[in-house]
């Protein structure tokens, strides 16, 4: 029934033919002739210029990306040694040495010893300040602590 | 049409119209001139069946043809140009249909002449008269042009700037309510074409 339908539409559709106005045509071509010149437009290429830049800059950026990440120079670790007079990069030089070194050891050589060094230096300090202060005293104040000293 | 089957008078009735388009890019307004000659009575025929008033069908082809040949740089090659062209048109016959009323209240020149639309003087037994009573415009539109410019449904869909489910969907329910008028009518004698045509006649 649908195709029925469908090949009379057909049918009849091709029975309408109006035929345009006469002077319809030549109105037409004048409105052309007076229209100013159709051209491509600039812009267009000016466009398509511009997106044929960004790709080409985005593609360059895409594979020095590629190129840097999987080609870049290996570098070589900065190791910076701590100014201990215990430590000695020669103990521990390789990764074998160094998972095989006793956890006790290295807890006494990294913290304890370090710690130590440390307390020293500030009862040096305190020792030395002390003498300062003691001696910008007068003598009679000095001869006094003694005693109680 | 008669006009394409007289024999070709200059070798640009025998080049497509993406050629001719071409050449009027480049200045040549010959070509785009061969273009109108060549679609003029298809546009006039669509715009005849798409509208009520001869005044907006002459305006909205004067100006879609120059719309068309002032912005042909943005035409694109993919579509027909007839697909291009009858978007062009039809958007600008619904430019004119919505400002109607205010150009007539606007303008101080005496009335036109009543027009009668084409559709009026075709045979009463034309299908489409009966279609285009039944039918909401924009479906009867689309069924014009699915089966009276025998456009598939993209090119539609672009004409009318509409998905091409839209398209589908309003041709179907088109079909379906001339279908259901003619059962309505005619009884159940509705598998026959000329009856069908001879029934909604009757009822129209």
């Amino acid at each position: 029934m649908n195709d029925k339908l469908i090949a009379q539409l057909r049918e009849d559709a091709q029975r309408f033919d109006p035929q345009p106005p006469p002077g319809l045509r030549r109105r037409l071509i004048a409105a052309i002739a007076d229209a100013p010149a159709s051209h491509r437009a600039p812009t267009m290429r000016i466009g398509w210029f511009v997106a044929a830049c960004a790709t080409a800059a985005a593609a360059a950026i895409a594979i020095a990306a590629f190129v840097l990440r999987d080609h870049a120079p290996v570098r070589t670790p900065v190791v910076i040694v701590p100014q201990t007079q215990q430590w000695s990069p020669k103990a521990i030089s390789s990764p074998g040495a160094l998972a095989s070194a006793n956890p006790v050891s290295l807890a006494h050589r990294w913290v304890e010893q370090p710690l130590q060094n440390e307390v020293d230096t500030w009862k040096n300090h305190l020792t030395s300040a002390g003498n300062t202060v003691t001696g910008v005293f007068p003598a009679p104040v000095k001869r006094s602590r003694t005693p109680a000293l | 049409m008669s006009a394409n089957s007289l024999p070709p008078s200059s070798p640009d009735e025998l080049l497509p119209d993406e050629q001719l388009v071409l050449r009027a890019l480049t200045g040549d307004k010959g070509a785009f001139n061969q273009l109108v000659i060549r679609h003029e009575r298809r546009l006039f025929r669509f715009l005849s069946r798409t509208a009520a008033n001869a005044a907006d069908i002459e305006d909205a082809m004067q100006q879609g043809m120059l719309k068309a040949y002032l912005h042909l740089a943005r035409y694109n090659p993919r579509w027909r140009f007839t697909t291009w062209l009858f978007t062009i048109a039809l958007r600008e016959l619904r430019t004119l249909q919505r400002n109607a009323p205010t150009r007539h209240e606007a303008s101080d020149e005496p009335a036109a002449p009543p027009v009668v639309h084409p559709i009026d003087n075709d045979d009463p037994g034309d299908l489409w008269r009966a279609a285009h009573r039944l039918l909401h415009p924009q479906q009867y539109t689309a069924l014009w042009l699915r089966h009276g410019e025998d456009l598939p449904v993209r090119d539609i869909a672009k004409i009318m700037r509409r998905p091409r489910i839209w398209v589908s969907v309003t041709l179907h329910r088109a079909c379906a309510t001339l279908r259901t008028a003619a059962v309505g009518q005619s009884g159940a004698r509705a598998n026959d074409a000329p009856a069908l045509s001879r029934s909604i006649r009757g009822v129209l």
